[in-house]
């Protein structure tokens, strides 16, 4: 498979995190492709779910080499420059059975260092051509993936649940991808999130042209997870909301199992 | 270049004494060139999980080491030799301390050209083998698949692809590799022998990089005073400006 790139944005609290990790999971899980999933979330709520210790972040990376150059110390040349983010790029990576994690973190400083931000991406973007799927969880915010973590992806999946905020949020993620005033992508859709009923679903959909990926029914046992901090590795296949899930990724093209 | 002569004499004591205290070192056969070009990469990068990883090699958290000393004393450099200290890549699972020592003789590479020869052994491409660097760190991180290892990826292969990949770039009339994985401390040893290079490379980075030449506030002023081939980089690039 050609490495496919999904990233998921929506207001904070709508589920972006719990969909990332779902797909994450049931993906893995086929046991042939090799996923990286890039946490863009600063609090590192997808490496949590997906139980792993992040030991350092892309922004710790970026932090470090910013210290270097404001204290005045030698950062080398270009290619200098680019071997030491892509060893330290690779250094962050938490690597699993057929997963590789990778935090951005928060930026402590924003400063105008558009050249580092620039070849991280640039890495970024390399080490993501190793990986048969890559899994953006993304800030509320979607013109961080843009700026932090790599300019195009294939599909952007916008996830809401079903209040009214929820919605707002991603039509106006939708226009400023129409307006090519964010990430560039292929393709957009829509997942709503803890649905009583389809008739919440059809309701919500006359009042925006977004296509519909999926939606995921209210499921206590994700609240359950959440609180008590288990691992959505952990997770029944059976659930309703993985299921569902599961057929999202089929609308994505993208069979859980590898047969 | 002189300025690593006396290095390479003092490397050369470091291999004998660990031979006298009974480390294992091995003279590694030449390879056929059908025996590397079964590893010929795809010209990109490769990557390497860890999953899939057979051995690591100087991972961030063993001792590294990868540096070139270069001479015009051809003498000095036994051409197309590869000798290893420490156990070959079939033989450790998990994660080895690694230094790569490459020896070069020439009488043509000129003195700026050793930053793009320290560089150059970062940039090999072969199927199932992993480099990142530190270069002004002289620091190498390598990762050699298990699938590479079961089609014979030994240091054997390693040592002849960078005497191939070195020569076809630079006009080098000898070039030797030195592997050494035996231990943490052997590598830690080699940084005396390495000193110089760091700081003679540290000069030369920032010379190329600043073009500022307010010596008496430079860390690498020493350096500078000592190492001959310094004194007329700087001056060329004075006389350039």
């Amino acid at each position: 498979m050609e490495g496919k790139i999904i990233a998921v944005c929506g207001k904070g609290g709508v589920g972006k995190t719990f969909l990332t990790a779902a797909m994450v999971k049931l993906l893995v899980d086929r046991g042939d492709w090799k996923i990286l999933a890039i946490d863009a979330d600063p609090s590192f709520g997808l490496a949590t779910v997906l139980g792993v210790k992040v030991k350092k972040t892309v922004d710790d990376i970026r932090n470090d080499l910013i210290d270097t150059i404001i204290k005045g110390e030698r950062t080398g040349d270009k290619s200098e420059l680019l071997s030491r983010l892509d060893y330290e790029v690779f250094d962050a990576l938490e690597e699993g059975a057929n997963l590789a994690v990778l935090a951005i973190g928060r930026p402590e400083d924003e400063g105008c260092y558009c050249q580092v931000n620039d070849l991280l991406k640039d890495i970024i973007e390399s080490l993501s051509k190793n990986f048969d799927l890559v899994l953006i969880d993304g800030e509320a915010g979607i013109e961080q993936i843009n700026r932090r973590v790599m300019k195009t992806v294939d599909d952007l999946v916008l996830i809401s649940d079903t209040s009214a905020k929820g919605i707002n949020v991603v039509s106006a993620i939708k226009k400023l991808v129409d307006t090519r005033k964010a990430v560039e992508c292929r393709r957009v859709g829509l997942v709503i999130n803890r649905v009583g009923s389809r008739e919440e679903v059809d309701r919500i959909l006359n009042g925006v042209s977004l296509d519909l990926l999926g939606w995921i029914p209210e499921d206590d046992r994700v609240r359950e997870y959440d609180f008590n901090n288990k691992p959505i590795t952990d997770f029944p296949e059976t659930s309703p909301s993985l299921v569902a899930v599961r057929q999202i990724l089929e609308e994505l093209g993208l069979r859980s199992d590898s047969a | 270049m002189k300025a690593f002569d006396e290095d390479i004499t003092r490397l050369r004591k470091y291999i004998a004494q660990k031979r006298e205290i009974g480390q294992k070192v091995r003279c590694l056969n030449s390879q056929n060139g059908e025996a590397i070009s079964s590893f010929s990469g795809e010209g990109k990068p490769s990557i390497v999980l860890r999953e899939d990883t057979w051995v690591e090699l100087g991972n961030p958290e063993a001792a590294s080491l990868a540096v070139v000393l270069l001479t015009e004393s051809l003498a000095l450099v036994n051409d197309g030799a590869i000798s290893l200290v420490g156990p070959d890549i079939q033989e450790a699972k998990g994660m080895l301390p690694f230094a790569q020592i490459l020896l070069v003789g020439s009488t043509r590479v000129k003195d700026e050209d050793y930053r793009k020869l320290n560089s150059a052994q970062y940039e090999l491409d072969l199927k199932g083998y992993m480099i990142k660097s530190l270069p002004s760190r002289l620091s190498i991180w390598g990762r050699v698949s298990k699938d590479s290892v079961q089609d014979g990826l030994s240091f054997a292969v390693l040592g002849n692809a960078l005497v191939d990949s070195l020569k076809s770039r630079f006009y080098l009339q000898s070039l030797e590799v030195i592997f050494v994985t035996s231990s943490e401390d052997d590598v830690k040893e080699l940084g005396d022998i390495s000193h110089k290079a760091r700081r003679i490379l540290g000069a030369m980075n920032k010379m190329v990089e600043e073009l500022s030449f307010n010596c008496s506030s430079c860390e690498y002023s020493d350096v500078c005073s000592e190492v001959l081939e310094l004194k007329k980089m700087r001056q060329r690039l004075l006389e350039s400006r």
